[in-house]
Parts: structure tokens; C-alpha cells; sequence
């Protein structure tokens, strides 16, 4: 089995992360924040270290820094949050993005709650600055953007963004889903809030993503509930991270994630770039001549590590089972992202999505490349 | 033994890391007031101190309890 499905989620997971996991089981098994036995306090130090070590990996405080179930789970946080506590206002995005932010922003619109504009990302980093520039208007409070597209891996220049949105008091929101844990990312570049998955490029389990924010925009919680604290008053805790994690926190998830930023930290984030780049590269290089793959990766900009493709004729669910069968596990269909599908034309194909890990090879790649020449070369 | 009370647990784990740089031994407990529980930090002596240097580093101590009180 050669896995490179890994922009879905990596697999398999460092031994650290599911030591880690297997160790809060066994170990830190009281629930965090709500006793004050030692047990309970134990576990609280490990979610806080966690805590602490995700805070850092993104240039952000412990404290400001919530668990979330997934990015999903942290952008709708982040993006109804921000825009419950503004009041009915103009959000901007662009069309390389996920459903997770443009079903949040479209619900809040057909709620009569915020008005959205999507700007077209061109073919250059300019193109999209200056597209996401036009649209800003007076009531403009918040501008979401990916780090990176999930279907074919564009860049953003979110540092840019990040300018344009301090000098208009525009709040910006990252979607790290695919980035996270590829390319460096810090609320330090002028980012506001941070939506990260843990279970993807940061090498945790499913179940666990992030929250990272600078502070300077209110955020309304969504949830209300138990947090361990204030627990006499019945309105929610207006700090952070309780108000945003109301309910027990995936205690073993959170302290692997933790685990996780370490790896990364510790392999480098600028080689697991390089690494898996790389691997992109080889498959273009070696299949990018075959007559019936097309390849969506125009030149000229910046790519996260995940390369879409289709073999012409069929579609990439019939393409994507084929190489299931022969032992390759690659995404087909639309990546969840429809917009970035209809923008490349892909909308009723979808594409195959390779996406490599830190722990795949040349060889992965080297096979795969072959069974696609074999087939369709 | 005084009981430093804090927002909430995570910022009572802060506050122990925090606290431990400037050799103030510290550990992490709840008490219940009249408006809920309260997470916090027991330290032996000097709280005055310890609250100095969590205001220092950016955290607001809510109150000082002491004795019987504490816990």
C-alpha cells in the first residue's frame, strides 16, 4: 500500500504522536480543568503544555490558542465569531477556497447576517491583492483567505493580505488547512486568526485542530457551556480559551497534536517542504508527458506539496479507484472545494489529488508514475 | 498557604510555568466561592510577589485568599 492521500490527512502518524496518545489514555485520564485533584491538575499541565507548544508553533499565547474539533470546527468559530461580534458587516474571500469557508459565509448571508464578495485570484499573486483591493468597501470587516488551495496548491500571499487588512482595520482570517504544518505560518506575519487542522501536515490525530488568535478582534462564541470556570454565572466566560471550549476537550488528541508540532519542529518545516516539493516535482517531471494526464499546476506561483491531475476521458473517481485497486490511495472527486474546481474547469471531473507526506518516498512516486505510464502512456 | 485566584486553569498553568522561571514554587488547585469555582495557584509565601510577577508578564491575579480559606 503506498498512501498519498495525505492532504486528507497524514497517515501513518509519527510513534511519538500515538505514544503520546496511548500514554494520555493510560495516564492523564482525569478530565482537564474542571477537578482540582492532582490527577485533574496533571492532565490540565499536559493540555497546557500542548496548548503551549501549538501557541508557539504559530507565533501566538497559550491562552489565546483554542482546541477545536478540526479547521472546519475552527473556522466557523472564527468566521461567524468574528462576524456575531461586529454586527451585520462585508466579508471578502477568494475563489480558491474550501466549503469550509464558503458554506459558513454563505449560511451567514442567506441569514441576512453579512454580505460576501469573492475575488478572483488571477494568475499572480498581484492579481489576487489587487482583486481582493477592489472589493473593500466601507462596512469590509474581515477578509478569510486559504494559505494555500487544497485542490491544486496555490500560495496566497497572505503576509500581503495581512497589510492590506492592518491599514484598512480589516480582521483576516487563515485557513492553514493545508498549509499548516508545510509552510511557515505565524500570527507574527500580521494574520489575526489562525484555523488550523491537527490531523493533516502538524501530524496529529483526526478529531483535533486550532484556533490561534492575536486577540485583536472579538469572537463570539458559538458553543455555550461547561468550561470549569465562572461556573456560577450563567453567561459564558468572555476569556479565552474557556470561552471557545465549552464541553471536555479531546484530551488525548490535544497532547498528541502537541507531539505533533514537535515533530514538525524537529524535522524542519522548511525540509518537510523541500521533501515532499520535491516529490511533487518528480511527478510532474515524470508524468506530465504522458498524452492523457493533464496536470493542474500553471508555472509561475508558489505550490503547497499537492498536485491535482486528470486522465482525459474518464473521471478522477474511475481513475482514483483504478489505483486504489493496484495499491496506490489518492483522493479523486472535488476535494471539497468547489470553487477552485469551477475556476480550472473541473467541476465535473474533479481531479486526482496527489499529496505526500514527510514519510513517503522517490519510490512511492517512481511506482506510481510507472502504473500511470503503463495505463494511459 | 495562600491561594492566588486566576481566570481559569489554563491561565493557572501559565501562571505555575510562569512563576517557576522566577524560583516560586508553585501548584495549580480550584476553589469554590460564592460565584463558582475558581482555578488558581497555592504558594507558600509571599503571594504579594508572585502576583507582581504574573502582572509582570501580563496575567491579573483576581484575588489573594489565605488560611482556611484556600481550598
Amino acid at each position: 500500500m503506498i498512501y498519498l492521500d495525505n492532504a486528507a490527512t497524514t497517515y501513518p502518524k509519527p510513534l511519538a504522536v500515538l505514544k503520546s496518545a496511548e500514554k494520555a489514555l493510560y495516564d492523564y485520564g482525569a478530565n482537564p480543568g474542571r477537578s482540582g485533584h492532582r490527577l485533574s491538575a496533571k492532565t490540565s499541565e499536559q493540555v497546557f503544555i500542548a496548548r503551549d507548544k501549538c501557541a508557539a508553533f504559530f507565533g501566538g499565547e497559550a491562552e489565546n490558542t483554542v482546541f477545536t474539533l478540526n479547521c472546519t470546527h475552527a473556522l466557523n468559530f472564527a468566521v461567524k465569531g468574528v462576524c456575531a461580534a461586529i454586527g451585520k458587516c462585508h466579508v471578502i474571500t477568494t475563489d480558491l477556497e474550501h466549503n469550509s469557508v464558503i458554506r459558513p459565509l454563505h449560511a451567514l448571508f442567506k441569514q441576512n447576517r453579512i454580505t460576501y464578495s469573492i475575488a478572483d485570484s488571477g494568475d499572480t499573486d498581484d492579481n489576487l491583492i489587487s482583486s481582493v483591493e477592489a472589493l473593500i468597501r466601507r462596512d469590509t470587516a474581515v477578509i478569510v483567505m486559504t494559505a494555500g488551495c487544497n485542490v491544486n496548491g496555490r500560495i496566497t500571499p497572505l503576509r500581503e493580505t495581512a497589510k492590506l487588512c492592518k491599514k484598512h482595520g480589516i480582521c483576516l482570517i487563515a485557513d492553514c488547512a493545508q498549509a499548516a504544518g508545510v509552510i511557515p505560518l505565524s500570527l507574527q506575519d500580521g494574520i489575526n486568526i489562525i484555523c488550523a487542522p491537527g490531523h493533516k501536515g502538524m501530524y496529529g490525530p483526526m478529531g483535533t485542530g486550532l484556533l490561534i488568535t492575536d486577540g485583536k478582534f472579538p469572537i463570539s462564541s458559538l458553543i455555550e457551556g461547561g468550561t470549569g470556570s465562572v461556573s456560577g454565572e450563567i453567561d459564558q466566560p468572555a476569556f479565552l480559551p474557556d470561552m471557545l471550549e465549552s464541553g471536555t476537550i479531546n484530551t488525548p488528541g490535544a497532547i498528541a497534536l502537541g507531539q505533533g508540532a514537535d515533530f514538525v519542529t524537529s524535522k524542519g518545516i522548511d525540509r518537510i517542504y523541500a521533501h515532499e516539493s520535491a516529490l511533487c516535482d518528480l511527478f510532474e517531471k515524470q508524468c506530465g508527458n504522458i498524452g492523457k494526464i493533464r496536470i493542474f499546476r500553471p508555472t509561475g506561483l508558489k505550490y503547497l506539496p499537492v498536485i491535482s491531475f486528470i486522465v482525459q476521458g474518464e473521471t478522477s473517481s474511475a481513475t482514483a479507484d483504478m489505483l486504489s485497486d493496484n495499491g496506490f490511495y489518492l483522493r479523486g472527486g472535488l476535494h471539497c472545494n468547489c470553487l477552485a474546481h469551477k475556476k480550472q474547469g473541473t467541476l465535473e471531473t474533479g481531479t486526482v489529488r496527489l499529496a505526500p507526506s514527510v514519510f513517503n518516498t522517490r519510490s512511492d512516486v517512481m511506482k506510481l508514475c510507472d502504473l500511470l505510464n503503463k495505463k494511459y502512456g | 498557604m495562600n491561594f492566588i485566584v486566576l481566570q481559569s486553569s489554563t491561565a493557572a498553568q501559565k501562571a505555575k510555568r510562569l512563576l517557576g522561571g522566577y524560583k516560586i514554587s508553585s501548584s495549580v488547585g480550584k476553589i469554590s466561592t460564592k460565584k463558582g469555582c475558581r482555578f488558581g495557584i497555592y504558594v507558600s509565601d509571599n503571594p504579594d510577589k508572585a502576583c507582581r510577577m504574573l502582572s509582570l508578564n501580563g496575567m491579573n491575579c483576581i484575588e489573594i485568599r489565605n488560611g482556611g480559606d484556600a481550598g
